[in-house]
């Protein structure tokens, strides 16, 4: 898991991306696929790459990096990212340090903890399955001091 | 090429051009229990998915939302097919011209592709090659199952199929049965289906091939997909006689509106193979009735509802049929007798 980690911020760092806009939070996203690559030792070793080519079945990895870019503190940080209906969240990949994850099956409207999520199927509530989410959010759990920065990511299997 | 069919005609003149076509009538009747292998494949080649994150927060008591960058990732082609054998074994007699196999060829990748078909006859392992005959390939032209005179040959090169992701299209193939070959005799027959795209092991990559310009890659079939059905020769000959004996309201025999006629079907098997599933079906001829509970075989009563027993009266136009299961028939089977009465009307 930390050797992935570290690989996944390296290539985080080195992948390109414009920020859309201007704020007191830089929030920018990059999408990305495991690839398994030889190192110079001939070792089969597995990289995050660039996901702008995908076939049915890939699994890609939205990262959602966020920097407080102000001189002062901002709080109640709220984090939300779509999860296109091509795509189904792979079960416990949504990872955040410091936050509070939830998931709605309504496109937006509400938020729950995955387990606690329901669905209407063939006339009857029944627990949401990963394939019924439609977006994910992230809730920091503390305030975001100047400078401070976070990523939260989760994966997704493309149907 | 003509449509195998499998009815009795209602007249005795008529039966000899029927027989010929039962050892295949087991063949015949699968055809109707095909189905479709629709799945779902995956989301289109070329297909965009764009993705926005948005942040909502407070600073100094003011709600502010703000949006990241988009990214954008853009599904490939991915190049599959299967081919799937749709006939069971089918009983053939030597010589026998026009013996049909049905494939089905379905394009299970994510984008529309053409492919280029090929009949292959020359297994190694089978006891006799079958001839393919020109054209080889049929299109199900007309959805109906069946090798009929509305079905398209295939020309390579000419018409090759294009087939949306996930269509499923029904082929059939005809071959020769070479003369003089033992009963029990097996030769087989092979339907490829290559992509035009091309083939490869899984993962290759066509650059730019795929829809809308994409990269096309081989899924898991690598492009290309093979089935292969099977001939058993039956050295089974089938003799079919069918009398009738009229008998008029007033103790005659005119064929007068109100007479009764008395079927009588008689089934025999010579040789040594297995006419499987045999099933006799003949329509009630024009102008009569057919008389409520007088289907027997064997002289033993079958009810006319479509039921456990062998036979049933189906209410098909225009005037009904009766339809037997005689099941497998060799000769130590015997001579089955089928007896039914219809009245003129």
């Amino acid at each position: 898991m930390t050797n992935r980690l570290i690989a996944a911020i390296a290539a985080l760092l080195l992948t390109q991306t414009a920020f859309a806009q201007a704020g007191k939070i830089e929030l920018k996203t990059v999408v990305e696929k495991e690839a398994v690559v030889l190192n110079e030792a001939g070792q089969e070793v597995t990289q995050l790459v660039p996901a702008d080519k995908v076939v049915p079945g890939d699994v890609v990895i939205y990262t959602v990096t966020y920097t407080n870019v102000a001189d002062e503190a901002v709080e109640n940080v709220v984090i939300t990212n779509p999860i296109a209906d091509q795509l189904q969240y792979v079960t416990d990949s949504a990872f955040a340090p410091g936050a509070d994850i939830e998931f709605s099956v309504d496109g937006g409207q509400q938020f729950a903890a995955l387990e606690s999520l329901t669905v209407e199927r063939d006339g009857e509530l029944v627990p949401a399955r990963t394939d019924d989410l439609t977006h994910i959010r992230w809730t920091l759990t503390e305030q975001l001091d100047p400078g401070a920065q976070g990523f939260a990511r989760f994966r997704a299997r493309l149907n | 090429m003509v449509k195998t069919k499998h009815g009795i005609e209602p007249m005795q003149q008529n039966i000899k051009r029927w027989q010929g076509a039962l050892p295949r009538a087991s063949a015949a009747l699968a055809l109707f229990a095909m189905s479709g292998l629709a799945s779902g494949v995956g989301t289109n080649a070329g297909t965009d998915i764009l993705n926005t994150a948005q942040v909502n927060y407070e600073l100094d008591g003011t709600a502010v939302s703000q949006s990241s960058n988009t990214v954008t990732i853009t599904v490939d082609e991915v190049i599959d097919v299967a081919t799937v054998l749709q006939s069971p074994q089918v009983t053939v007699a030597p010589g026998q011209t026009g013996a049909v196999l049905v494939f089905s060829i379905t394009n299970t990748g994510n984008g529309p592709e053409t492919f280029g078909l090929t009949v292959l006859n020359n297994d190694a392992a089978d006891d006799f090659d079958p001839v393919a005959q020109t054209p080889t390939i049929f299109f199900d032209s007309d959805a109906s199952g069946d090798l009929s005179a509305a079905d398209t040959p295939y020309v390579p090169g000419d018409n090759d199929p294009l087939l949306p992701a996930d269509a499923t299209l029904t082929v059939f193939v005809v071959n020769d049965i070479p003369a003089g070959l033992a009963n029990g005799s097996v030769g087989r027959s092979t339907l490829r289906a290559e992509s035009a795209t091309g083939t490869g092991t899984p993962g290759t990559v066509f650059p730019g091939a795929g829809e809308g310009g994409a990269d096309a890659l081989a899924g898991a079939s690598g492009g290309a997909a093979e089935a292969t059905g099977e001939y058993i020769v039956s050295d089974v000959e089938i003799a079919i006689n069918k009398a009738a004996v009229v008998v008029d309201p007033f103790g005659g025999s005119a064929p007068t509106p109100g007479a009764t006629i008395n079927y009588t079907i008689t089934v025999s098997v010579t040789g040594t193979g297995t006419a499987t599933a045999a099933t006799i079906s003949d329509p009630i001829p024009a102008s009569t009735t057919y008389q409520p509970g007088t289907l027997a075989l064997n002289g033993l009563a079958l009810s006319d509802a479509d039921d456990v027993d062998a036979g049933a009266f189906f209410a098909t136009a225009p005037n009904g049929e009766v339809r037997v299961a005689l099941g497998d028939l060799t000769q130590a089977s015997g001579v089955q007798t089928i007896t039914f009465s219809v009245q003129i009307n």
